[in-house]
């Protein structure tokens, strides 16, 4: 197990902020009674023990960690230790420190485990390279009872087209909250994008004739044309991409992970130092993706965000632009792996064929935006867009006749 | 043809007809004619949602320093019959 502990060698060019902290694998104890029993008190954002009520927090991650610095001045790759590359086993075993019984904790959907002995819960804090301790996490904020308010809404204004036996099996009590895996990235970029622009001189309506011999008028523009090249400094602050395999999958045929992706984004410039007893009470998915993995997505939604902000230049080519090219010379970059707070309702449909697709509605933890899927009554959409077909084509029939 | 390529096909022709009185009655009876693959594929986007997703090219918060421009004028186009540029895409995002 030591070499699995061990820092991770830098490449070239790469610096390793250490965010791992000097706890241990375990029981984690509360400071000032000693129970290992701790929950978030998600009203104020501070962890409560279990027993004496005591509460406290952690230190905002990005400030602690020195993670925050000016995005110009940023060079190189810089990473923190919380998202080296997976390569250990995601199961880990824990020896009990109170009772001496070996505990497993599988980090696919969990950082504790419950001793089966003397019934003390256990918890990862060492950042072993599986992907389950992050550099950071996000409190919830949004409690269960609002999360449950905003799925029963969300389903509420989808029910005639839903499809039956989801609308029998809906229990909205049932969202979950999970901790999920993603990659908060700071860049620091030089842009240029270049490209083909026209802007309008003159408008004007001409007469046509068709192949009928009938004259109709048709409007007609003349402009003027430019070759366009925007050349800029470009900082990205907290760009945020979906770190596991599982939540890349966009498959719209088989999953719905696109309406988790839609509640984007967060507060991460909030997060905290990772403790494992936020986690508890909720189930967490541990990271499956590494960075070089998440690069050539990152740099392609940072070329989308240059093209975005160059739009605020280019009014005067009123009839648009073509670009041609987009280079981004990225001069520095930050990582960080955090748990964002998602609360999550889930059901899979079973198709007659026997293939599933699992809906989800979700609600950020932390500003409540919800996004979701709903399975639907498919012969009955059928039947209402078959009489909306007749009454279509009954009017176009009648706006044939009168024109 | 599925009601949500349907929708997406009515949007296309919608864009390349222009705003011609004449054109936008056969927009008009196009749609009338669609109606119920156009209602079908309005209900599964507002159902199922698989169009959505994070619009990170502008819910990411970014700064545009030091905007360099170099603009120069290459010729003329005259008569067209578009109020737009073709091919214009200076609002497409790319990236997943």
């Amino acid at each position: 197990m030591s070499d699995l502990h061990a820092p991770r060698p830098a490449p070239d060019g790469e610096r390793v902020v250490r965010t791992g902290g000097d706890g241990t694998d375990g029981i984690v104890r509360c400071e000032r009674c000693g129970a290992s029993e701790a929950t978030l008190n998600v009203a104020t954002g501070m962890l409560r023990c279990s027993f004496c009520r005591y509460e406290w927090s952690t230190q905002n991650a990005l400030q602690a960690f020195d993670l925050d610095g000016a995005i110009g001045d940023l060079t190189g790759v810089v990473v923190g230790s919380g998202t080296a590359d997976v390569t250990a086993d995601p199961a880990v075993t824990l020896r009990c420190t109170a009772c001496g019984a070996d505990v497993v904790v599988d980090t696919t959907t969990a950082v504790h485990a419950r001793c089966h002995w003397c019934r003390n819960t256990l918890s990862l804090t060492e950042q072993v390279p599986n992907g389950a301790v992050p550099d950071m996490l996000l409190p919830f904020s949004v409690s269960k009872e609002e999360a449950v308010e905003h799925v029963a809404e969300f389903v509420r204004k989808r029910t005639f087209f839903a499809h039956p036996r989801f609308r029998a099996e809906f229990t909205p009590e049932n969202v979950m909250g999970v901790y999920l895996p993603y990659m908060v990235v700071d860049v620091n970029a030089h842009a240029t994008v270049a490209g083909e622009g026209e802007h309008q001189t003159r408008s004007y309506t001409v007469q046509v004739r068709d192949s009928e011999g009938k004259t109709r008028s048709e409007r007609r523009y003349d402009a003027d044309v430019y070759d366009v090249r925007r050349s800029f400094d470009l900082h990205v602050d907290d760009l945020t991409v979906e770190s596991s395999a599982l939540r890349l999958d966009r498959d719209t045929a088989r999953t719905s992970n696109n309406v988790i992706n839609t509640i984007l984004p967060f507060d991460v410039e909030n997060g905290v130092t990772y403790d494992p007893r936020y986690l508890q009470g909720f189930t967490s998915e541990r990271r499956d993706v590494d960075v070089d993995a998440l690069r050539p997505a990152v740099l392609g939604q940072v070329s989308d965000i240059a093209r975005w902000r160059v739009d605020e230049t280019i009014a005067f080519y009123d009839r648009g632009v073509r670009w041609d090219t987009t280079d981004v010379d990225v001069r520095g970059e930050r990582w960080v792996s955090a748990y964002l707070p998602v609360w999550l309702y889930s059901y899979l449909q079973t198709r007659k064929d026997g293939s599933t697709l699992l809906h989800y509605v979700a609600v950020n933890g932390r500003t409540g935006e919800t996004m979701g899927s709903v399975p639907l009554n498919v012969p009955r959409l059928a039947l209402v867009a078959s009489v909306v077909e007749v009454l279509g084509a009954a009017a176009a029939a009648v706006l044939w006749v009168l024109t | 043809m599925t009601g949500v390529q349907a929708l997406a096909a009515a949007a296309d022709v919608t864009a390349s007809v222009g705003s011609s009185d004449e054109g936008s009655g056969k927009v008009m009876l196009l749609l009338l004619l669609l109606a119920g693959p156009l209602y079908a594929g309005w209900v599964h986007l507002r159902y199922r949602n698989t169009d959505k997703r994070h619009h990170h090219e502008s819910e990411t918060r970014s700064d545009m320093l030091d905007v360099q421009a170099q603009d120069v004028r290459t010729g003329a186009r005259t008569g067209l019959r578009s109020a737009r540029m073709q091919g214009a895409n200076s609002r497409k995002v790319r990236a997943p």
